[in-house]
């Protein structure tokens, strides 16, 4: 197969960046997945065991138990968010300066660190000394204990996703919005349609690809997410907030038991893959569709 | 000699002097939490010891290469086993079966300690500390900061409710305590001032559990070191994890926050003035008298850990901070050297007094600054470690064993579990890791 000069300098220019790619990706990647073969603990390979560590990962009750609690945050937080999310990019859609001053508001808990976000949160509902049994207070509840108590404790990381990332449902989503035609709405305002109409009719059938790929870009922020346990809960109370993230940095950084962690995070990133070439199917599926 | 082959024999004349003078100076590379540039006390002690250092040894220099501490052993594993690893490492208690099962640290016991005068071994009273990294003859670290968790509590609540600390012999004398301060000042229902607060977070929590303590008094081993095998589903486990959940659910004595609050949190609130007691890392007794909302430096104050009987102070488990050379360094003489310094009695007084450190050495101990009042707490403290300290078996994995720990505390508290059933999950989470 010949190749062209513009495809040769097309290659010099991304040259770098594969060189990279292959250097701080690939050959990690490979590192991992050799030592996920072995029993590995604190940096020093003992023994080959084959297959073993990927079968401690799936049949350790602590991991079970975890992908469990991921599920069931990241069912929460999805819809929370992008409910959330979705509602803001309808109201805020418009460019007037309200609705631009609107925008920067709400991206405000989305620019500051993860970390930041999550202690303020952890303050907020601390029964000691946050400002959450205040709020609670009138309704009678000013005793409960938000981060002490199993369920809540998991609202509370719902919470902080919502919080943090309903800001970046909106750009994504906004984005879609703004691809759709002004000319569809006008004709189905003279028709008669009401705005619930205009929704249901017009608006959720154009985004639904933005929707499916905003969706997909969610789960797999939230199923490898680890700040928002690690500070807000640490994983607590009883393990009610132990997920994957977080079990995976324990079991590599704290327990230094590397073998398992690599054999851990390489059935992690074949989930993430398999998301991620769903999202590059959809936005095939949209390009065809443009 | 004509002009040219002078000005040869002058540039050969000084290749020869940069030559022989780069051969003789040594550089010697140090990895530390510790940056010399900072002005907190334990930096600049430490500049104060490299400048001394560094004139009484001309041709040495050291070389500091800060790093984040809780990378450090992880770090310097890596450094040995690709042959990059500094000449000096600071290494704390948890990684330290880690270098000791590498092989990877120097033997200062011949490097420099076996050539001390007699009796210089024993002015380390921490015996638990400085036999830490011992295996036959040989001893691969040196303790330099020493650490444990204890009870912090404020003189001016103990005052105000007629309890004298130096009664508080048991742990059930100690939980009567936490009663009687307990305290509702606004008449809401609620707790204004907790009894007593521990750190039971399964994060961030290293080092500061009281469950050992109370299990290690109440039996004679907590871990079988050899075997690596942990005891805590025992009568005296039941016995600690049960106090632990008896605060928060019947006593009322602590808040079932505690649950989720890792060592800042408790000192933060601490320092607000939502405890009387808090276990806490005795290092930061300093800062938290500092930070005091109250009158810290002239209310706050340690206490050892109680027993069951009450017939001594409780164990002290020893962590904190050693010292270590690379078994492979290129500079081992000058880097044992700079250790020996930093340990030695001028050493551990620049630790003391600048760094305000808990010295390690009874002979500095014994300075007449050290009977001053306000250095009771560490007098206290050198009498505690004294009386009953111990080490972690070194040579097993003992990462998150208090987390496991306060995680069978968390299955009681929520009564998820029975304390046996508890105990033995902790048992396989700590067997799962070796």
């Amino acid at each position: 197969m010949m190749i062209n000069r513009s495809d040769r300098t097309a290659w010099w220019l991304v040259a770098p960046f594969l060189a990279m790619e292959f250097v701080f990706v690939a050959i990690p990647l490979g590192i991992g997945a050799f030592l996920s073969l072995y029993k590995v603990d604190f940096l020093e390979r003992t023994s080959f065991v084959g297959l073993g560590n990927y079968w401690a990962v799936l049949t350790s009750p602590a991991v079970l138990r975890s992908v469990w609690l991921t599920g069931v945050f990241t069912f929460f937080a999805l819809i929370f968010t992008f409910v959330a999310g979705f509602s803001l990019a309808l109201m805020l859609e418009r460019d007037s300066r309200l609705h631009v001053f609107g925008r920067a508001v709400v991206l405000v808990p989305f620019t500051i660190s993860m970390l930041v976000g999550s202690m303020l949160l952890k303050w907020i509902f601390s029964r000691e000394a946050g400002l959450m049994p205040f709020a609670l207070a009138p309704f009678g509840l000013g005793d409960v204990s938000i981060l002490a108590d199993p369920t809540n404790a998991m609202a509370a990381l719902v919470f902080n996703a919502m919080w943090r990332d309903s800001a970046f449902a909106m750009i994504l989503l906004m984005a879609g919005l703004k691809s759709v035609p002004l000319q569809l709405y006008d004709a189905a305002r003279v028709d008669g349609a009401g705005p619930l109409r205009r929704f249901v009719r017009i608006t959720l059938p154009l985004m639904r690809l933005p929707i499916l790929i905003t969706l997909v870009r969610l789960i797999i922020h939230f199923a490898n997410i680890l700040t928002f346990p690690l500070i807000l809960t640490g994983g607590g109370p009883s393990d009610a907030t132990n997920i994957i993230g977080l079990q995976l940095y324990r079991t590599g950084f704290q327990d230094y038991r590397l073998g398992i962690a690599n054999a851990f995070a390489l059935m992690l990133f074949v989930f993430n893959i398999l998301l991620i070439l769903l999202v590059i199917r959809l936005f095939r599926a949209k390009e065809q569709q443009a | 000699m004509n002009p040219a082959q002078r000005l040869g024999a002058l540039l050969g004349a000084l290749a020869l002097c940069f030559v022989s003078s780069m051969a003789m100076a040594q550089t010697v590379t140090m990895w530390t939490f510790l940056d010399p540039s900072k002005p907190t006390g334990r930096d600049r002690a430490l500049k104060q010891m490299i400048d001394a250092f560094e004139k009484t040894n001309p041709g040495i220099t050291i070389k500091v290469e800060s790093q984040v501490f809780s990378e450090l052993g992880a770090k310097f594993l890596l450094g040995h086993r690709t042959g990059t690893a500094p000449d000096i490492i600071f290494v704390n208690a948890e990684n330290l079966g880690a270098l000791l099962r590498a092989n990877a640290t120097a033997d200062l016991q011949k490097a420099f300690v076996s050539a001390w005068a007699a009796g210089q071994d024993a002015d380390f009273y921490m015996r638990a500390a400085w036999d830490a990294a011992k295996v036959g003859d040989a001893r691969y670290a040196v303790p330099l900061f020493p650490a444990t968790a204890t009870i912090f509590y404020r003189r001016d609540l103990f005052a105000a409710a007629g309890i004298d600390p130096a009664s508080l012999k048991t742990w059930d004398e100690l939980t009567a305590a936490a009663k009687k301060l307990t305290r509702d000042t606004n008449g809401d229902g609620n707790p204004d001032v907790w009894g007593i607060g521990a750190p039971l977070s399964v994060e961030r929590t290293a080092g500061t559990t009281a469950l050992v303590p109370m299990m290690q008094s109440g039996q004679n081993e907590v871990w079988d070191g050899a075997a690596c095998k942990p005891h805590y589903a025992t009568p005296a486990g039941e016995r600690a994890v049960r106090t632990h959940a008896g605060w928060i659910n019947a006593d009322k004595v602590m808040p079932r926050e505690a649950l989720v609050n890792n060592t800042d949190d408790i000192l933060e609130q601490f320092a607000a003035g939502r405890f009387a007691m808090v276990i806490a890392p005795f290092a930061r007794f300093e800062n938290a008298a500092k930070t005091a909302t109250w009158d810290g430096a002239a209310n706050l104050a340690v206490m050892p850990w109680p027993t069951w009987d009450g017939e001594r102070s409780g164990p002290q488990i020893v962590t904190g901070w050693f010292l270590a050379a690379w078994k492979n360094s290129k500079n081992l003489p000058a880097a044992t050297k700079f250790i020996d310094y930093m340990i030695s009695e001028d050493g551990v007084r620049l630790w003391a007094t600048v760094g305000g450190q808990v010295p390690t050495r009874s002979s500095v101990f014994n300075d007449a600054r050290f009977q001053a009042p306000q250095y009771g707490y560490m007098r206290t403290m050198r009498q505690a470690w004294s009386d009953w300290s111990f080490m972690l078996p070194t040579g097993c994995n003992t990462a998150r064993f208090d987390a496991d720990l306060n995680a069978a505390v968390h299955r009681v508290v929520l009564g998820e579990a029975a304390a046996p059933a508890a105990l033995k999950e902790a048992e396989g989470k700590f067997l799962e890791r070796q």
